[in-house]
């Protein structure tokens, strides 16, 4: 009997010593491993690395989930027939790839931010280009309401920049870069369709100038881009003063109430003061001229504007020094200013008042 | 021989007692998932990034804690830690669902504080204009500007469809870009009245 049991606990003693050996030599699960992976993975997805790298972290998260199914199968296995090699290799590749991803991330996050920067700053100077040179002219409203669409979503754009929201910069910066460019396009075709005429203003300045040094007598020449009148006496420029125009002062005058400021060679008819004149001081010249009898005629004729009459009573005079083209179409100048001119004018003293004296590529750099 | 049966019977049942005490923390795990699924739901991922992902994180440890236990002898499985980290992530995933429900409040409310303002601008604007001199002096300035006041107005249509969508962040950019403007419109319109009155 003591044989049998003596022999019984034998076996279990060497059983449990084998099972014992076996299992302290088993492989350990990689666990470690597969914890720092997971915790890669959301990492790079805090940062957006889903985003900006889709497809390799959508790999790395199957090769993860691989390596935890694999593991699971090798538990089930018999201890001692356990071998995670598989598991640590799924596990190296999902890491792998997420590091792959989050490089990727990181440049073409520090790429995006550089061009979003760069494209920022472009639509930026376009912006300040049009409302330096172009918003305070007499253009069309949908001009305007082009360039306030394109300072709205380029300030929307620049907020969602500053808060690092890269991917959500890019369509509204491209929108505001699309109407602002139009914009200054259509602005910049605008007045270059305008320019067209600078050959003859600049002729007219240079007859008028001509005209002044021959007769030894005063001329005005007026620009109104510059906004600027000029008075010359024996050819040369004695004095200049601000000048404020109709609102619509691009483009000569066509007909009566289209708040323009005539272009031509004209001269004074009559010198008005006190109360013959709610400008304080007015002179009166001969618009319209033949020149713009023929076009009004013209364009009658052909329908592009209205039959509503040439106009007239088209004057330089005082009320000015507002700071915006209000006039009928007159000539404004401050009263002061107007006081200055008034002895060296009378009747008959030219009056030439031209769109530029200066090019278009003088005026905005284009 | 009797005793030595009784032995043998006796381990076997201590063995059976023992494989049946470990057992995995199945409904535990359950819960924990369903938790996280929860503050999913608030957009915990976007306005508590850091927490929500700590709470993943928690979960995974749990997980593999679990894993490794089930790669342990039947008899020396324990699955306390487990356990107790699984009931962990639901006690975060409550505190992670309170705090991305107040951020969220929070930038709704800002959200919403800055359309208030906003929208108190453009009235003040629209009072300007309603106003301003009717002469013909400044009388384009002042159309101009009535243009874009109907712009920033559509601008803040959008911001209020932001905010109804939950797009708080979005409508945030898109309110404070709509500030700036109708700051500016404030600014050039008092000007172009003060530029009118010179006159009067």
């Amino acid at each position: 009997m003591k044989k049998i049991l003596f022999t019984i606990l034998i076996v279990l003693f060497l059983t449990l010593s084998t099972f014992a050996t076996l299992y302290f030599l088993s492989p350990n699960p990689p666990l470690a491993s597969l914890e720092q992976c997971h915790r890669d993975i959301a990492t790079a997805k805090e940062q957006e690395a889903e985003k900006y790298a889709p497809g390799l972290i959508k790999e790395a998260e199957i090769f993860f989930e691989g390596a935890k199914e694999a593991l699971q199968k090798e538990n089930e296995k018999t201890f001692f027939l356990r071998d995670y090699k598989n598991v640590i290799k799924l596990v190296e590749n999902a890491t792998a790839k997420t590091s792959e991803a989050v490089k990727k991330m990181t440049e073409d996050k520090a790429n995006l931010s550089v061009s979003l920067q760069t494209k920022l700053e472009l639509v930026s100077h376009k912006i300040d280009h049009f409302d330096e040179t172009y918003a305070h002219l007499p253009l069309n409203k949908r001009a305007r309401r082009d360039f306030t669409n394109a300072k709205l979503k380029y300030l929307e754009s620049k907020k969602a920049y500053e808060r690092k929201a890269y991917l959500l910069v890019g369509n509204n910066l491209d929108e505001a870069n699309k109407l602002i460019s139009k914009s200054v396009d259509a602005a910049h075709a605008h007045l270059s369709s305008y320019f067209e005429n600078l050959p003859t203003w600049k002729r007219w300045h240079q007859e008028t100038v001509d005209w002044s040094r021959k007769n030894n007598a005063t001329a005005i020449v007026v620009d109104k881009f510059a906004h600027t009148c000029y008075v010359y006496n024996d050819g040369k420029e004695i004095k200049r003063f601000n000048a404020e125009l109709g609102p619509n002062w691009i483009g000569t005058k066509n007909f009566r109430g289209d708040k323009a400021t005539p272009e031509g060679k004209y001269y004074v008819t009559k010198k008005k003061s006190g109360k013959h004149t709610i400008y304080y001081k007015a002179l009166l010249i001969n618009y319209p001229n033949e020149e713009d009898k023929a076009r009004y005629q013209r364009n009658v004729r052909n329908g592009s504007i209205p039959k509503r009459g040439i106009g007239n009573l088209i004057e330089l005079h005082g009320g000015g020094g507002k700071g915006i083209n209000w006039t009928d179409g007159c000539v404004a100048l401050t009263n002061e200013d107007i006081d200055k001119l008034w002895n060296y004018v009378g009747n008959g003293t030219p009056i030439t008042i031209v769109g530029s004296l200066r090019s278009l590529h003088e005026i905005n750099g284009r | 021989m009797r005793n030595l049966v009784k032995t043998v019977f006796a381990f076997a049942i201590a063995g059976v007692l023992f494989t049946s005490c470990a057992k995995a923390p199945e409904v535990e795990i359950t819960n924990a998932k369903a938790a996280i699924e929860a503050t999913k739901a608030v957009e915990a991922e976007r306005y508590v990034p850091a927490e929500f992902k700590a709470l993943q994180d928690s979960l995974n440890v749990a997980l593999l804690e679990v894993e490794n236990q089930n790669a342990k002898f039947a008899l020396f499985r324990s699955y306390k830690k487990a356990t107790a980290t699984l009931n962990s992530v639901n006690t975060m995933a409550e505190q992670v669902k309170a705090n991305a429900a107040t951020r969220k409040e929070e930038v709704k409310n800002q959200a919403q504080q800055s359309l208030a303002e906003v929208t108190t601008l453009v009235t003040e604007v629209k009072e300007l204009l309603a106003a301003a001199p009717k002469g013909k002096e400044g009388k384009e300035a002042l159309e101009a500007i009535q243009g874009d006041v109907v712009l920033v107005e559509s601008f803040l249509a959008e911001v209020s469809t932001l905010i109804n969508n939950g797009d708080y962040l979005t409508a945030l950019d898109k309110v404070k870009a709509a500030g700036e403007k109708a700051a500016s419109l404030k600014t050039e319109l008092e000007e172009a009245i003060a530029k009118t009155k010179k006159r009067r």
